[in-house]
């Protein structure tokens, strides 16, 4: 089976270690294998948090390396960018969420970052697809899952399917709410 | 949380992060108290084990320091019963007094000390290698390569610690144990132990007539060593894997893993010895590793470890192979060796070329968004009112000191609110030296939290009482070890399996140790915190001032689980004059615009109203959100 590498990018509290989670139990419940790493990185809320996962790969290497993700999903989009510049490989899928949350740099110069704004040239010329989403949901982890509907529909390459994300995500009602409208969006 | 942990049969495939394996492996080899103290990576095995207490029947805590998460398995293990103590790598280092006694006197059941190493100190002031430590106190180590072998060579350790009768520690790291994968679970063993403190009559009493020396305990711990080396190699844990070629590779614990991966992608192939028994080595199979190889390359994740080793037996031995690894320069010295850079290094070494794996990206990782405390966190509010009363006292001059928790995020940019941080609770004994010669113009304020002054700061403070240190101590009482993940202290109320205990009275505890001033105030009153910062430094030394509110991802969690409306800051744009008074908080919530009025993001604000209070125009208010 082929191998996919996905790199989810995100801040501390939208949840991303979860949604996570979820994929990687939905790969092992059908049989794939898998790796999921959490980045660990102190509990405060809006810190950088990653997860690699790794499907069907042959050895224990938890950890993407430069330009092997075969997609990236950033629930944030400088997080996003930042990560899919270095680890994204050519012709690789890019998945980000428009909802801007500041940097403490951005915060205290209050002044936004220009790395938000100059980065598609590269991406493009790497033959890379660029999505940019802005998804509904009020909260943050709300929105985390309409993402992950959004890029399952996005990228029939991950080799879990939406049921098998869906079969997860019993007893979570609005989880799988969001979840069905990321898959249902426009994307 | 626990699915790997209640699984009854043996061979099934689980998913399960690599701490959970540990945690399994005990529980297979019939572990019965469990002592820990919170810290990544080590932190949930000890909350997987907590989540099956109950139905398992054995005792799991966090205990107020990795000193008395020891103390505690120790007395266990004397009384007959297995036990585990957990901690990060930081907490090896304050172990180190109490192992070295409990493997002079030993231990009757099994014991097993797992150490989560932070290489590359994600969440962590310094980095350090616990197996060096454990090397100091001559106690046995094994470092697995998967999460697999984690479950084994930890249900196999509290076996070895009987045997030898003597601690074991299983040390692992990040790449590790934070990693979820499908584990096969083993079986489920039921060890008969026999309750009841039974000391070994020759080990346990200091300068009783008959008991063992000190000096001769020594050789016998060195000889117990030579044990468990002919122990572990009858076991099988290290094993070659046989390939053509001049250099040999020495992979220990998860390099392993990550250095098969990084062969598979150069499509070549190379000798390799796997070490999952670290201390002692196994120095025969090693030489034999050795055998007609013309070099020696050591992959090991913190120091030079057993490459020292290595090098050492080959000298020992007459052999003239070369040892390559951090010594020779060939791999730096910190940080983690990720499969990237074991490409790099095993091009130079096997192949002598130059090779940087980043090629593939297209521009350098820059740097990832800095930390920030939680919007509504009450050391906001505190670290805030500090800058303002101190501008109000002299100007602004102070030396202000935090420990290792959450409190240390005053050090960051932007509150600067204070110069240094120290270990857990360590900043109260670290400011009254600073105190003791410091300008008496200058004062000097620690910072404290609750979880640090339980863990080393209580101490720190009867010292300053004693020796009447000139400072003020601010605790920052927030009823949580936030920073790892907001596990419980004894000023919570409840413990890590939910019962409910009594909060440690810090007003009460600092009075009774002669502290002549002590008083409280809640942080999220800003007005209020700086004033009564002002009187601690009128008052009476050492002045105690506890800031006490809960933290905020506990607030909002209870919030929540009482079904209570969420609750958000807003500005009235109509009111608002930009004028950056909120923005001195430096709360995540508040987004400031150089064109537009300043707004909150309700989805990040936690409604602590602190900013309504820092303005002036009154233009902030917190209301219920409307969904």
């Amino acid at each position: 089976m082929n191998t996919f590498h996905l790199r989810v990018a995100g801040i501390g509290g939208q949840g991303t270690v979860h949604l996570a989670k979820t994929l990687a139990a939905a790969a092992a419940a059908g049989g794939i294998r898998v790796t999921m790493i959490e980045r660990p990185r102190s509990a405060m809320r809006l810190g950088p948090i990653t997860c690699d996962l790794c499907f069907n790969d042959d050895d224990f290497a938890p950890f993407i390396m430069p330009g092997d993700a075969d997609a990236v999903l950033g629930m944030e989009p400088l997080d996003g960018i930042l990560n899919a510049e270095y680890y994204i490989k050519k012709g690789g899928l890019v998945v980000l969420q428009s909802v801007e949350t500041p940097t403490v740099d951005e915060f205290v110069l209050v002044q936004r970052d220009s790395r938000r704004d100059d980065w598609k040239q590269e991406l493009i010329t790497h033959g890379v697809r660029v999505v940019t989403l802005t998804p509904e949901g009020e909260d943050m982890a709300g929105r985390n899952y309409y993402m992950l509907g959004a890029f399952l529909k996005l990228c029939p390459q991950l080799p879990v399917s939406a049921e098998a994300v869906e079969k997860q995500l019993a007893g979570q009602a609005r989880n799988l709410e969001m979840l069905r409208r990321g898959l249902h969006s426009e994307a | 949380m626990g699915t790997i942990l209640r699984e009854k049969t043996p061979g099934t495939g689980v998913l399960a992060y690599g701490y959970e394996a540990v945690a399994r492996g005990a529980l297979e080899a019939d572990v019965k108290v469990v002592s820990g103290y919170p810290g990544t990576p080590s932190s949930g095995c000890t909350q997987a084990l907590a989540a099956v207490a109950g139905e398992e029947n054995i005792h799991v805590e966090w205990s107020t320091s990795e000193r008395v998460a020891l103390e505690v398995a120790w007395g266990a293990a004397m009384d007959g019963q297995r036990s585990m103590c957990t901690m990060n790598h930081l907490g090896m280092n304050v172990i180190m007094d109490c192992l070295k006694y409990c493997n002079n006197y030993g231990v009757t059941a099994g014991m097993v000390i797992f150490a989560g190493d932070d290489v590359g100190a994600n969440t962590s002031a310094i980095e350090s290698d616990s197996r060096v430590l454990a090397s100091a106190a001559d106690v046995p180590v094994l470092c697995p390569s998967t999460p697999n072998e984690a479950r084994q060579l930890t249900a196999y350790a509290f076996e070895l610690s009987e045997t030898l009768g003597c601690p074991v520690v299983i040390r692992s790291v990040c790449q590790l144990l934070m990693t979820q994968s499908v584990v096969q679970v083993g079986e489920r063993r039921h060890v008969p132990h026999e309750s009841g403190f039974r000391p070994n009559p020759r080990r346990v009493v200091m300068f009783e007539p008959g008991t063992m020396a000190a000096v001769t305990i020594h050789r016998f711990i060195h000889q117990n060593l030579d044990k468990c080396r002919e122990l572990l190699s009858e076991k099988q844990f290290d094993h070659i894997d046989a390939a053509e070629g001049p250099t040999g590779l020495i992979c220990c614990g998860v390099c392993y893993s990550l250095t098969k991966a990084a062969l598979r992608r150069m499509g070549i192939t190379a000798p390799i010895l796997k070490l999952s028994c670290i201390n002692p080595v196994n120095a025969e199979q090693i030489a034999s590793f050795a055998g007609n190889l013309e070099t020696l390359l050591v992959l090991e994740e913190g120091e030079a470890f057993v490459e020292e080793r290595v090098a050492a037996l080959l000298q020992k031995r007459g052999m003239t192979q070369t040892v390559r690894g951090r010594i020779s320069g060939d791999i730096p010295y910190g940080g983690e060796l990720f499969t990237g850079d074991l490409e790099r290094i095993l091009h130079k070494v096997l192949l002598g070329e130059r090779y940087n794996p980043a090629d593939g990206a297209m521009k350098p990782f820059l740097s990832e968004r800095n930390l920030t405390l939680c919007a509504g966190c009450g050391h906001m509010g505190v670290f805030y009112a500090l800058r303002k009363a101190m501008a109000d006292y002299n100007g602004g001059h102070y030396a202000a000191f935090a420990d290792a928790g959450c409190s240390f995020m005053g050090i960051l940019t932007p509150a600067k609110s204070i110069q240094s941080a120290t270990n857990m609770g360590g900043c109260i004994s670290f400011a009254s030296g600073v105190a003791y010669t410091a300008d008496p113009g200058v004062p000097t304020i620690a910072l404290c939290g609750d979880g640090g002054f339980l863990h080393g700061g209580m101490s720190g403070l009867v010292n300053a009482v004693f020796n009447k240190a000139n400072l003020v101590v601010i605790l920052l009482d927030n009823a949580a070890l936030g920073n790892t993940g907001v596990q419980p202290t004894g000023c919570t109320g409840t413990n890590i399996v939910g019962s409910s205990v009594p909060k440690v009275n810090l007003e009460a505890l600092c009075r009774s140790v002669g502290v002549p001033y002590v008083a409280s105030v809640d942080p999220l009153k800003l007005g209020e915190t700086k004033n009564a910062i002002l009187k601690a430094l009128d008052a009476p030394k050492p002045a105690v001032l506890v800031a006490r509110q809960p933290c905020v991802i506990t607030r909002l969690k209870n919030e929540k689980k009482a079904g209570l409306a969420p609750k958000t800051a807003v500005v009235d744009p109509e009111r608002c004059q930009r004028c950056g008074d909120c923005g001195e908080l430096f709360c995540a919530a508040i987004i400031r615009s150089d064109k537009d009025k300043t707004t909150i993001r309700p989805d990040l604000c936690s409604a602590c109203g602190m900013c309504v209070e820092t303005c002036r125009n009154g233009a902030i208010s917190v209301v219920e959100v409307h969904k």
